[in-house]
């Protein structure tokens, strides 16, 4: 992110992970989850644990530094060269850590929160399921109360860490006559109360996070384990969904910074037709294009971190950043791959790798289809409730402004019926 | 001489205008009083006999193993949704199938879930 807009205390945590990046993440790690190994990262968390890196914006008690949204995102942008794999496991302490810190009893913070953000215990979340994802709200998994426990019935799909998490953040229906946004519950599911892993699946990318369909038949779930409210599951994931959108962002902007930063060391040493190919505007344009636009993404980010840190409603600039991130980390790493030629389609140079992971960000943590249907939605009530008042009625400013019969909105589809009286 | 149905695809709303007339391994088999439309099998994957032809594409493709291979009572080679309870509705057995003969159940959802993630 610009240092401009940094404080000193962000820039030295964007560093201090810069160099955890650097220094403490084996290559051989990138290269054998890549090569589908599945077995979770749980060294490379546990590492960032040790250091003190995982949820940063939590409470130094439970095992985070008390930093703002901003410090996050810096973070989640160094970790996002790693590739979208490690990226995620980095950010979901993050995700499952902001329902528990959030709507948790001290008893889940400490024996959940605390040694999430610590890297000794491995978080999955389980909220897309076979039938869904996006459309959230028509979960069918139960959980049926039974003297102090839950039975819980359903599954889940694409759970990283289906594979390798310890416990699962799972939404489920608790209600089966109220309104879609109060039937549903979160809860805290441990992995030895009998989750069964049906399916692993084979990813383009991402590979090597253990994404698997989860079972979960008759399970008892102690009734301590619910996380937040009875059937006030849309508070859990309204709140979750501003960590996960956002690492989303960061994650695709790291990805396309370094696959840009690739891109432009090729350019200026590569020649053909007796120059560097950096002299050639098409080359040298996009890297125009993509610098810009990975500084515009950078922006988005910067600005629904503020927010977030207000603790204001954020979920037109989450999404806003989801979006436009994800799109263009996406399109820098393959621009990149463009630049490089054939030898970036080959798995000399990483940007293959990188291009099939940020593929990914447009798809997940809600598809950026569902993103705009958010934004939009947002935008419609912010402007439609506006004091009208308060601003200049440009409306007005055209000659014509005062032809009010011209401005037709709707018309009755019988004014022109034959009068039959 | 025997009757036999044109090809067509199954008909997607016959949970609503169709009859359950009898039960088979374990699913409802679907019917109607008009003699060409012929039988489909299951209630959440229907699979409509008389379209099926047998390339057992539904077999390969199902992740949960929902179909089997089965002779129906003409002798054709077909397949039956002997397992539907274990479907995830993936659909990618109406995405293979070559001639439109299986109807997954449509997923829960509806207008009010999507009220409900804008609002």
């Amino acid at each position: 992110m610009f240092d401009v807009l940094l404080s000193e205390e962000e820039k030295k945590i964007r560093d201090e992970v810069r160099a955890f990046v650097r220094d403490k993440v084996d290559r051989a790690l990138i290269l054998k989850m890549d090569s589908k190994e599945k077995e979770y990262p749980s060294e490379f968390v546990k590492a960032a644990g040790k250091e003190n890196l995982l949820g940063l914006r939590f409470p130094k008690k439970y095992g985070g530094r008390g930093l703002g949204w901003v410090s996050e995102m810096l973070a989640v942008e160094e970790v996002g060269v790693l590739g979208i794999a490690l990226g995620c496991a980095y950010s979901l302490p993050s995700i499952i850590g902001e329902g528990i810190e959030k709507f948790g009893t001290e008893e889940q913070k400490v024996n959940y929160l605390l040694p999430t953000l610590q890297g000794t215990k491995i978080g999955g979340e389980g909220l897309t399921e076979p039938r869904s994802g996006s459309d959230f709200f028509g979960t069918i998994t139960t959980a049926v109360k039974e003297n102090d426990t839950f039975i819980l019935n359903g599954e889940k799909r694409f759970v990283a860490g289906g594979v390798g998490a310890d416990y699962f953040l799972i939404y489920a229906k608790t209600s089966f006559e109220a309104k879609p946004h109060e039937s549903l519950s979160a809860f805290l599911v441990d992995r030895d109360d009998g989750v069964r892993v049906e399916e692993e699946y084979e990813l383009m990318g991402c590979r090597g996070m253990g994404a698997a369909r989860i079972v979960m038949e008759n399970l008892e779930i102690p009734e301590a384990n619910l996380l937040g409210k009875l059937n006030g599951g849309n508070d859990v994931f309204n709140a979750m969904m501003v960590p996960e959108r956002l690492t989303s962002a960061s994650g695709a902007v790291g990805m396309g910074v370094a696959a840009l930063e690739i891109a432009v060391r090729y350019a200026h040493k590569r020649e053909a037709f007796g120059r560097a190919i950096r002299r050639f505007e098409g080359i040298s344009f996009k890297v125009a294009d993509c610098a810009t636009e990975l500084d515009a993404a950078r922006g988005l980010i910067y600005l629904a971190a503020k927010v977030a840190d207000t603790g204001e409603w954020c979920r037109k600039e989450v999404s806003q950043a989801k979006t436009f991130c994800t799109e263009a980390g996406f399109q820098a790493v393959s621009e990149a791959m463009q630049i490089l030629g054939g030898i970036g389609y080959t798995d000399v140079y990483p940007i293959e790798h990188l291009f099939r992971d940020a593929r990914l960000a447009t798809i997940w943590t809600g598809s950026n289809e569902v993103q705009r249907l958010i934004v939009q939605n947002e935008v419609f009530k912010e402007i439609l409730s506006e004091d009208r008042s308060l601003k200049r009625d440009v409306e007005l400013d055209t000659p014509g402004a005062h032809k009010t019969t011209e401005k037709v909105y709707t018309e009755d589809p019988k004014k022109y019926y034959p009068d039959k009286s | 001489m025997r009757f036999i149905p044109a090809l067509v695809p199954i008909e997607k709303d016959y949970r609503v205008s169709w009859k359950v007339t009898e039960e088979h391994n374990g699913h409802a088999v679907w019917t109607t009083h008009r003699r060409g439309d012929g039988v489909i099998h299951g209630t959440t994957v229907g699979v409509h006999m008389e379209s099926c032809v047998g390339c057992m594409k539904c077999i390969t493709a199902c992740p949960t193993d929902v179909f089997i291979a089965w002779v129906d009572s003409t002798g054709r080679n077909v397949v039956d949704p002997v397992r539907e309870s274990e479907c995830i509705l993936c659909l990618v057995c109406e995405m293979v199938c070559p001639t439109d003969a299986i109807s997954i159940t449509k997923a829960g959802g509806s207008e009010d879930t999507l009220k409900s993630l804008l609002e």
